[in-house]
């Protein structure tokens, strides 16, 4: 807002503006140690407040010199990139998570519930060695060791459930 | 004139003394009437005094005798889950799925357990203490399930191993054949093995995924099923295994035979010490 006013002010006072330099100090206002420092020192140094303060006809406080505007504009410029930079970089991230996270026809399937998915029953890996005249017998043995024991465990776990206790889940005594 | 408004006041007062005298007895808060509405009242509040105490010792005894079901369902689930993990015919993927299910229904009583001794009203605490039963049915259905699950698997499982051995011996049975042997015989034993394994695991197959689709919160037909299953495993173990294992026993001496008396008269692998050559080959109507 200043610097608007500033602006529109700049062509309206044109004899402010070369008097600027360090050419026309005030001397009132002008510490005693002033004199000591060479004149071109003082060129990059601001309009002093009194000279503007004192032109006839001006309502309005000069507004500070371009000289001076510079390094803020630089920074605000600089800012302005930083912010730009993080909010490009947050959109690719937003975009990226949202391409990579894309579940939307999951999101609008059917609930289904969550069952546990039983396992069909995969076929084990068994290890048969190559049967030979030499060991044919000891395997038909041995196979038929183990056929008795799965049939005797199946006699055992069908009487097993033959003694299951099913009226326990009776709800008549509740 | 005066006599006329003696008698009117004086009929008047009568009334009113008529009147208030009626009226007295329904306002009037006699000591004998306060006694009873204070005993009426102490009676009501004893009354309720008893029906909370009632309803607390029934509601502590809900609690308790839920517990008690929660308990015993806790360690039959539990004793089931040893007899899974000590199973060394299951696969791991099978006693993973069927210990996940065990797991599913011990935590679920668990958390009922906790609902329950949280339980204020003998109302909730009635109902939650049926679900113990109706929403696991533990001994009606998901116990008999399970075990169920594990004999036909097991059973499978030595079905395979024995569907594995089969190209084996037909692979020796040929071999036998090209030295010259009449493997007629073996032929058809091995055969009917085959026959029997493929009858098995058909049946099988049909029974796990029948016992599979049983639902644990409904008893429902579960008992028919079951009973099917059932004589489904006594018809594999009693009819089908005890075929193959007469086979194995068939085989066994006509291996024993064909490898120890080669026709070529080489010496067998058998028995390296046999080698007489075999000078009576067996005929083929001979060896049937």
């Amino acid at each position: 807002m200043d610097q608007q006013q500033g602006d529109s002010q700049a062509p309206q006072q044109p004899s402010a503006q070369p008097t600027t330099p360090a050419s026309t100090p005030d001397a009132a206002t002008q510490p005693p140690a002033a004199p000591a420092t060479p004149p071109a020192t003082e060129t990059p140094s601001p309009t002093p407040p009194p000279m503007s303060s004192s032109l006839p006809g001006t309502g309005t406080p000069l507004t500070p010199p371009a000289t001076e505007a510079k390094p803020k504009s630089k920074g605000m410029l600089m800012a302005i990139i930083i912010i730009v930079v993080i909010l490009i970089i947050a959109a690719g991230v937003g975009y990226w998570y949202m391409s990579s996270h894309k579940a939307q026809p999951m999101a609008m399937a059917p609930q289904t519930t969550t069952v546990n998915k039983v396992v069909p029953p995969t076929t084990p890996t068994v290890a048969v060695t190559p049967v030979t005249a030499a060991n044919v017998d000891q395997t038909l043995n041995n196979t038929d060791s183990t056929v008795q024991q799965a049939v005797t465990q199946a006699n055992t776990d069908l009487n097993s459930i033959s003694n299951i206790n099913s009226s326990q889940d009776s709800t008549n005594s509740l | 004139m005066k006599k006329i408004i003696y008698s009117i006041t004086a009929t008047l007062s009568f009334l009113g003394i008529i009147l208030t005298q009626s009226a007295l007895p329904a306002f009037a808060v006699d000591t004998a009437g306060g006694q009873k509405l204070i005993n009426e009242t102490s009676r009501i509040q004893n009354q309720a005094t008893h029906a909370a105490e009632k309803q607390t010792n029934e509601l502590q005894g809900i609690i308790s005798r839920a517990n008690s079901l929660i308990t015993n369902r806790i360690t039959t689930l539990n004793t089931l889950s040893t007899r899974i993990q000590n199973d060394n015919r299951l696969s791991t993927s099978e006693k993973s799925s069927l210990s996940s299910d065990i797991q599913t229904d011990i935590s679920g009583l668990t958390a009922l357990k906790t609902k329950i001794d949280a339980d204020t009203d003998v109302t909730t605490a009635r109902a939650d203490e049926k679900q113990i039963i109706t929403s696991y049915y533990v001994y009606a259905i998901f116990e008999p399930k399970m075990r169920l699950l594990i004999t036909l698997n097991n059973l499978q499982t030595v079905s395979s191993n024995i569907q594995a051995l089969v190209p084996q011996l037909q692979n020796l049975i040929n071999t036998l054949k090209s030295q010259g042997g009449d493997v007629t015989q073996l032929q058809t034993v091995l055969t009917d093995v085959s026959t029997q394994l493929q009858t098995i695991n058909t049946t099988l197959t049909s029974d796990i995924t029948t016992v599979e689709g049983v639902s644990t919160t409904s008893s429902s037909g579960a008992e028919t099923t079951f009973s099917k299953v059932r004589e489904d495993i006594s018809q594999i173990v009693r009819t089908d295994f005890a075929k193959i294992r007469t086979d194995f026993s068939q085989m066994r001496p006509l291996f024993k035979e064909l490898i120890t008396k080669k026709p070529s008269g080489t010496p067998s692998q058998a028995a390296p010490s046999q080698t007489v050559p075999s000078t009576t080959v067996a005929s083929p109507s001979a060896a049937q």
